[in-house]
């Protein structure tokens, strides 16, 4: 029986991959910039 | 985080649990201090909420792999699932505002608004109020994920307001719609 690729038996659509990023090294050390932006935003 | 002059790979070590609760705790233990020039309080951090969301965020990098050939997903994807986590776990179970409330609200008015024209939704006191876990969740997860990034977008308070009202409104959100939230936000 022929079978269109991609798809599964129940007709659904097979899983897609997302582009192949995996997780690389990080580039700077940790900072609480959010709450910067909170100190920034509000002034007594 | 640098460790021995390396910066360490954070969202690789909070796969962890005795580094997950460590971190992610004491991130989150840290926000009294952290603001408070505009709320004074203290928090009840749950223990057993901190773990919950420690095993939804492993769970979630493990659903990631799923769809990725190298079985190890990129910092935009590990912090929608460490959002998506903190987001069902809700590790903040009180805040105590001292003194009330309608003090802090009076020191704490957004630049260039008098106090006469202060409307409570506006002031950081009654936004911190409604949304705690919310806003401590997306910081501690932006912060990381520029860790990862060599021009990180910046955020303003605009911003921060709406995701987390993002957040609070809307109980059904998929780890996938938070992935989207960062890789589009960086990129």
């Amino acid at each position: 029986m022929q079978t269109t690729k991609g798809t599964g038996a129940d007709g659904r659509e097979a899983v897609r991959m997302y582009p192949n990023n995996s997780l690389k090294e990080p580039v700077r050390g940790f900072e609480k910039v959010a709450f910067e932006v909170v100190r920034k935003s509000f002034a007594k | 985080m640098i460790l021995g002059g390396a910066v360490s790979n954070i969202f690789r070590d909070l796969e962890d649990a005795a580094t997950f609760d460590a971190f992610v705790g004491d991130y989150f233990r840290s926000t009294p201090n952290e603001l408070g020039e505009f709320v004074d309080c203290t928090l009840e951090i749950d223990a057993s909420r901190l773990a919950y969301a420690h095993t939804e965020y492993t769970q979630n990098i493990s659903k990631f792999a799923l769809y990725l050939d190298s079985k190890d997903p990129d910092h935009y994807k590990r912090a929608g699932a460490l959002l998506h986590a903190l987001y069902l776990s809700k590790p903040i179970t009180s805040v105590v505002f001292q003194p009330g409330l309608d003090e802090v609200d009076a020191l704490a008015t957004p630049i260039g608004v008098t106090y006469a024209d202060v409307d409570k939704e506006l002031t950081f006191g009654c936004f911190y109020r409604d949304y705690h876990n919310e806003f401590t969740s997306f910081a501690l997860c932006y912060d990381l994920c520029r860790q990862y990034e060599d021009s990180p977008r910046d955020i303003s308070q605009d911003y921060l307001r709406t995701i987390c009202t993002y957040l609070f409104n809307n109980r059904n959100l998929s780890v996938e719609s938070l992935f989207m939230l960062f890789k589009s936000l960086m990129q």
